[in-house]
């Protein structure tokens, strides 16, 4: 398939399949209601595909790391992180920096105690996630019974739903996340080392490649991204509670791989990831806006994400 | 002969779910009396059905993320025809198609369409979510009294839902004694090797799911029977359990290795450690924290030491395989 697509005209164009979708998701919308293009709704959409980018963005390193890599624990960090920053921060601002430090080192933790069991246990990463995150559940439970969970503090509820010059400054720190994903993949050392050590973990080994620091790096750069995530996620839904990240996991591994990054390692791009991201929620949002009960907007975003995986990414053989 | 039981894929699973039914026993001594195994069988029935399904999915190097949701379609889909004044026998039939069906449908995406299985069937837990909800976005229903009281009954002592259990372990036999379930071992431990053999591997990806959908709909069923009622969201927790049950019971992800007696292990393993949390007194909100740590490291010391045991018993034979080579990587 991608020999045929090379041959295309369209294929030049980075993304063409992704932009594609898009601009047929966006007629669509047109269609269905003429407020689906207004500033407003727009501005919505890219506040929650930035939102999910950011939780995709660790995803996006895992599974470029490759070696069957995936983190099923992003859903789970992310509610401890938002149940967290609820506990401690009040409703205040003064407790917002150390809360921060806080959570975000916390996240890192979890990932590098993912990356040591992929590592140096050699257990499928799988395994691992699934076995960390059924662990976090179990933490966010019982520090949720300590400390219950509070309305956020202006700032933090700012980061959420406010704006800054006119942009929600959720699509500001998505798009910084994006620029610094970016220059990381292309332009520093670790991320050269982390497609060879995606495409081939024997070759890059032999090359002298540091494969144990760049495989520990990625799970932590996976966790410490997905805090940040919860993070923001507290801040949009404005509230906290046990199941709150849980549907990201899944959700990043999909726009990742709609995103064109390959399950099998070693290649893909973050802004990729970052159109996957856009067509996820704009499914959703044109689903809202066909006025769907949720029930239906579950099958039909079902159909419509096995079209798009269809479309995008099928297996080589 | 001896080696042959240790260097058995399913053989930690067996250790592990023998301590734990010792250490489950030593906490709470009343734990083989009839009522109490009749709440446990009655509780675990449809997540050890429900691995058996994951089993063949994962075995052909798949994996099935629409455990959960298939589930609970099946439960609230079987309630909806019983409102609907559908006979048992009826009823039992339409949802054994229906498994068949959402099998089919998983089946035809990954084997046929060359969907990425954790991608396809993610999306299809979606559509089978979004029609369970559809049926039935709240708990509540009523399954037929008869079929309820038989399944939270017991026979000379034994409850009957483990003998149904024992029935569901015979239609297991069948499958791990046929030749399917070697052409899909086969598939499962070289797709390529397999297909260059002249395998059929699409058409054995595609049964193996299809296969996967008659345990989903069994799962379902006995949840509807022995819960009494219909809920959309009470399996929700089967897809991961499964797939931890699975892992500890000895299968690989990797798919070709592993047998379905050993996920109902794993599975059994993972249902005894919330009694086992419950039995020794904590308070709930400690008991998933846990569980959570002694899956994690059940998960941990079984796929270490199945490896450990597979190289000392690979050694001890002396046979080139390329897999050793692999899992050393």
């Amino acid at each position: 398939m991608m020999a045929l697509a090379r041959r295309h005209p369209l294929s030049r164009i980075p993304h063409a399949g992704s932009l594609g979708m898009i601009l047929l998701l966006l007629v669509a919308g047109r269609l269905v209601n003429p407020s689906f293009l207004s500033a407003m709704n727009l501005w919505a959409v890219l506040s929650i595909s930035a939102l999910l980018a950011v939780a995709s963005a660790g995803q996006t390193l895992v599974i470029i790391s490759g070696n069957q890599g995936i983190d099923l624990s992003v859903g789970a960090i992310m509610t401890l992180t938002a149940l967290m920053v609820s506990g401690m921060a009040g409703s205040s601002n003064e407790a917002v920096p150390l809360t921060l430090a806080v959570v975000l080192t916390l996240g890192a933790l979890i990932g590098l105690a993912n990356g040591i069991g992929v590592r140096f246990l050699a257990l499928y990463p799988l395994v691992v996630t699934l076995g960390v995150s059924f662990v976090i559940e179990g933490l966010a439970l019982v520090y949720a019974q300590s400390q219950p969970p509070q309305m956020p503090g202006p700032l933090i509820e700012s980061i959420g739903i406010g704006r800054f010059l006119g942009i929600p400054w959720l699509v500001l720190i998505g798009a910084v996340v994006t620029v610094l994903m970016t220059l990381l993949l292309r332009f520093t050392r670790y991320g050269r080392q982390l497609y060879l050590v995606g495409s081939n973990i024997r070759a890059a080994q032999m090359a002298g490649v540091p494969v144990t620091r760049v495989v520990l790096i990625t799970y932590s750069a996976s966790g410490l991204l997905a805090a940040v995530a919860g993070v923001l996620l507290y801040g949009y839904v404005a509230s906290a509670n046990l199941s709150i990240g849980a549907p990201y996991t899944m959700m990043a591994i999909a726009a990742t791989v709609i995103g064109g990054t390959a399950l099998s390692g070693g290649s893909g791009s973050f802004i990729g990831t970052v159109l996957g991201a856009v067509i996820f929620s704009l499914i959703s949002n044109l689903l809202i806006m066909l006025g769907l009960g949720p029930a239906l907007r579950y099958a039909i975003s079902g159909l419509v994400l096995i079209f798009v995986l269809f479309a995008t990414s099928r297996d080589a053989a | 002969m001896l080696r042959q039981v240790w260097s058995h894929p399913s053989f930690p699973a067996g250790v592990l779910a023998v301590l734990a039914l010792v250490f489950a026993l030593s906490v709470n001594p009343g734990l083989l009396s009839t009522g109490s195994m009749i709440g446990w069988s009655t509780s675990q029935l449809g997540l050890w059905t429900a691995v058996l399904g994951q089993t063949l999915a994962l075995m052909g190097r798949g994996i099935d993320l629409s455990v959960g949701a298939g589930v609970s379609l099946v439960n609230v889909a079987a309630i909806a025809l019983f409102e609907a004044g559908w006979p048992l026998g009826g009823t039992i039939a339409a949802m054994l198609i229906l498994g068949l069906l959402i099998g089919a449908a998983n089946g035809v995406l990954i084997g046929w369409l060359r969907l990425n299985p954790l991608l396809a069937t993610f999306a299809t837990s979606f559509v089978l979510l979004g029609l369970a909800l559809q049926i039935r976005s709240a708990p509540g229903g009523m399954a037929p009294m008869a079929a309820v009281m038989f399944m939270n009954g017991a026979t000379w002592g034994i409850p009957n839902a483990m003998l149904v259990f024992v029935l569901v372990l015979l239609l297991w036999g069948l499958v791990a004694r046929s030749a399917f379930w070697l052409r899909l071992r086969a598939t499962g431990a070289d797709p390529v090797r397999a297909w260059n053999s002249g395998l059929p591997t699409a058409g054995i990806k595609v049964m193996s799911y299809v296969m996967a959908g008659v345990f989903t709909a069994l799962s379902g069923l006995f949840v509807t029977f022995c819960v009494g009622a219909g809920d959309p969201l009470f399996a929700q927790p089967y897809t991961l359990l499964t797939i931890a049950g699975a892992v500890i019971g000895g299968v690989s992800l990797a798919g070709g290795t592993g047998s379905g007696y050993g996920a109902v292990l794993g599975a059994v393993f993972v249902g005894l450690t919330s009694d086992i949390a419950l039995g020794i007194g904590v308070s709930p909100f400690w008991q998933q924290l846990i569980v959570g740590c002694v899956l994690l490291a059940g998960l941990a010391v079984v796929v270490r030491s199945g490896r450990w045991l597979k190289a000392k018993s690979d050694r001890a034979v002396i046979r080139p395989t390329a897999e050793a080579g692999e899992s050393a990587a």
